[in-house]
């Protein structure tokens, strides 16, 4: 009797447990692994995407390099088939925009045919998704 | 009973009376003459367009002479006042060159540019030839970064930035290429 009633208790503690569960992970989830079209110029991908994913072989991302007297800003990106691309630029209005990438963010950038970036957008919304390792 | 000489100082004030009465008003019609003289030019001027100022360009140096002043005293002063300003054009212009000439080069910063230039440009090369770019060009490459001049150091990355864009070179960085 008394198994059976810790049995009862047990089962709806896990139903509870489940059903909170199941409210606390809804919500729209995107995953976008890095994209390269050398043709067109342009790659993208969210960052937590690249590092989750099961290759070792994709990643992308942007940095800033600073001196007393100049900031360049590079972005970067690989995919899983190790397809390399990367792009520089001093514009301030890139590099004020690369400040805002975090790192869950969703990463699309393009660049001309003298590797200048010509255009860098960072999305920092809920679907991308975070690292988790 | 008045005598003949009473009438005649009579007479005699009376006519000069007169004539000082003549001058009085003589002198009244006189003024009030050129008061309206005076206010006719000034409604006649207020009426008037404004003069025109002259534009002319002044083509030649035009030297009224002073009242007294001999004209080999104008030459004179002329050329005293043209030296004067050739003279300070010319300290003006030494100083701006003297200036210029000491603005400070730094020999052993100049020496090390160049070589650090050599050296980026080598690694460049270098990967462009084996067609890898790993961590340690990457390396290579950021440390020299601030040896050059912006021109040097964009001249260099569009070299090596469209090879590794075509796929000509393998970028192998693990972590920041640049």
């Amino acid at each position: 009797m008394i198994k059976f009633t810790t049995l009862k208790v047990s089962l709806v503690g896990a139903a509870i447990v489940a059903a909170l569960s199941g409210t606390a992970y809804a919500g729209l989830k995107a995953n976008s692994p890095v994209f390269i079209d050398t043709g067109l110029r342009i790659a993208n991908g969210m960052l937590g995407s690249a590092r989750n994913s099961a290759d070792a072989v994709q990643h992308i991302g942007c940095y800033t390099n600073a001196l007393t007297a100049s900031v360049t800003t590079f972005c970067q990106a690989r995919n899983s088939a190790g397809t390399s691309v990367s792009c520089s630029t001093t514009s301030a209005n890139l590099v004020n925009v690369v400040h805002g990438l975090t790192g869950d963010s969703h990463l699309w950038f393009s660049w001309n045919a003298a590797g200048t970036c010509t255009e860098i957008d960072v999305y920092n919304v809920s679907q991308t998704p975070l690292k988790n390792h | 009973m008045m005598k003949v000489r009473d009438w005649l100082e009579v007479a005699a004030a009376v006519v000069l009376l007169a004539l000082l009465a003549l001058v009085v008003w003589s002198f009244k019609q006189q003024q009030a003459m050129h008061d309206e003289l005076r206010t006719l030019v000034l409604r006649a001027r207020a009426a008037a367009p404004a003069p025109e100022r002259p534009t002319r360009r002044v083509t030649s140096l035009e030297v009224s002479p002073a009242p007294g002043a001999s004209s080999d005293q104008l030459r004179a002063d002329l050329r005293a006042i043209v030296r004067e300003e050739l003279d300070a054009f010319a300290e003006a212009s030494a100083a701006a060159e003297e200036q210029e000439e000491s603005a400070p080069v730094d020999p052993a910063s100049f020496d090390e540019n160049v070589r650090e230039f050599e050296r980026a440009t080598a690694l460049v090369q270098k990967a462009l030839v084996s067609r890898v770019w790993g961590d340690q060009q990457a390396d290579e490459f950021r440390r020299t970064r601030s040896k050059l001049t912006p021109e040097q150091y964009d001249g260099l990355l569009r070299q090596i930035l469209p090879a590794i864009n075509n796929q000509e070179i393998r970028a192998e960085a693990n972590g920041p290429l640049f």
